[in-house]
């Protein structure tokens, strides 16, 4: 341990440094205990450790007026004064008003396997690995588009978990929180990042990590699915 | 400036009162001011008579007619609405009156729940949160984030603090903590055994050291 650190540790208080002598001196020649307390605890810890710990009580605030606190703002904070778009720009999305374009991927069998594929691939590597695989793939941004914010996440969700269709996501201003249970692949090129859902199960109840991984073993393609393990709790959330 | 502070523990084991203390201790300082992102309407705020606003734009009026009318204002504001507006709003004050040398309104950026943010998650660290906890010192603000657990947030996030206070964890989210926190292992093992109202304060880049918070 480097002895900056060592010195930060043995900074203990009075009471502590009493309690840590008291019982160094009981305990000559054998283990030695981690100090847990701020205070001097009536039994010693049961954490082996070669130094003490310094552990910090909270105490109350105490009689604090943060009202009469005041300052006078000299520069009034102006709302909403971002700069506009240049003339002819598409008008940004908005936030909380997702832009969901129902394009399905029905009249594109080919682009659909790739997706599907992609998917599988994605689902095994995991999320770097896929996006820098994804690279390799041109993926069509004729997909539904979201801007993810909170509500438009959980429309995404609700897509997702609706079994409808594969979804692409813009990423935008936020990421995407992907919860395992539902989002069953992660896809991205540049700035667009596709969730992609195993078009496949469009009529079943939602994927899982666990449906994606036998998808992924199944020597056959991605396109294959085995039949769903039987339902667990968690699924009952997204059905 | 130079200030993040993480706190990361169970429900009702302290997180606020730590927090309330650093609010406390802003204030006593001749500037700066608080917002906190508090929809809860947390007791140790409120006991503390912070001022309660709606949201962000609430604030920003009563701050519009203050300048206006050069009538002072709470400097401790409690905001309900949403944590990304907290942020937007605390980011322009920050802009507007603040450089890295020469920061004229310190901001103390408390959230009192983390879970309440969309920025961040536990698989992604946000262009938001990047941008804030990056540039917070350009822009004199301080975060606090109040986490019930630590995978509420990936371990960048963690590295982009300067100040954690670990309040009592299970062994494995200690463990993880420790990687996140760069200390070494065992370190927080000890975490395990706090008691209520108790943590170990650890320094990003130093490690656990001996004073308080706050």
């Amino acid at each position: 341990m480097r002895a900056s650190r060592y010195r930060k540790l043995t900074q203990l208080t009075q009471e502590q440094a009493a309690w840590l002598d008291a019982y160094e001196s009981r305990t000559a020649g054998k283990t030695k205990l981690r100090l847990l307390s701020g205070g001097a605890p009536s039994e010693p810890s049961r954490t082996l450790s070669a130094h003490a710990v310094p552990v910090h009580e909270t105490t109350p605030v105490g009689a604090v007026d943060a009202s009469a606190a005041t300052w006078i703002p000299t520069v009034p904070p102006a709302a909403n004064d971002e700069v506009p778009p240049p003339p002819g720009a598409p008008p940004p999305p908005q936030p909380g008003a997702p832009i969901v374009e129902p394009a399905a991927p029905t009249g594109d069998p080919q682009a659909a396997e790739q997706f599907a594929a992609l998917m599988v691939t994605i689902t095994t590597l995991g999320m770097r690995a896929g996006l820098e695989l994804a690279a390799d793939y041109d993926v069509p941004e004729k997909l539904l588009e979201l801007v993810a914010t909170p509500e438009t996440t959980a429309k995404l969700l609700e897509l997702v978990a609706g079994a409808s269709q594969r979804v692409a996501v813009k990423y935008g201003f936020r990421s995407i929180p992907m919860a395992d249970e539902v989002v069953v692949g992660v896809a991205g090129v540049g700035s667009l990042v596709a969730i992609v859902h195993n078009f496949k199960r469009k009529r079943s109840a939602p994927a899982s990590r666990g449906d994606a991984e036998r998808v992924a073993q199944s020597d056959s393609g991605p396109a294959k699915v085995e039949p769903r393990r039987p339902s667990s709790p968690i699924d009952s959330l997204w059905s | 400036m130079n200030l993040a502070y993480i706190m990361v523990g169970p429900p009702g084991c302290g997180k606020t009162s730590v927090a309330a203390k650093l609010v406390a201790t802003w204030l006593a300082k001749p500037r700066g001011i608080v917002l906190i992102h508090d929809p809860c309407r947390d007791k140790a705020f409120r006991e503390m008579r912070v001022h309660q606003y709606a949201d962000a734009a609430t604030w920003r009026a009563a701050a519009a007619a203050s300048a206006k009318a050069k009538q002072p204002m709470p400097r401790a504001a409690s905001l309900g609405g949403s944590a990304e507006d907290v942020t937007k709003l605390a980011y322009e004050i920050g802009d507007r009156n603040n450089s890295a040398d020469n920061v004229r309104v310190p901001i103390l950026l408390v959230f009192d729940e983390g879970s309440l943010r969309a920025s961040s998650g536990r698989t992604w660290f946000g262009a938001e949160d990047n941008t804030l906890l990056a540039t917070r010192r350009h822009k004199g603000i301080a975060p606090v984030f109040n986490f019930q657990q630590p995978d509420q947030v990936t371990r960048a996030f963690f590295e982009f603090c300067t100040d954690v206070a670990v309040f009592r964890q299970t062994r494995d989210r200690a463990a993880r903590l420790e990687r996140s926190l760069l200390l070494e292992a065992g370190e927080l093992a000890g975490a395990a055994e706090l008691e209520r109202y108790r943590y170990i304060h650890v320094r990003i880049g130093e490690g656990i050291v001996a004073e308080p918070i706050a």
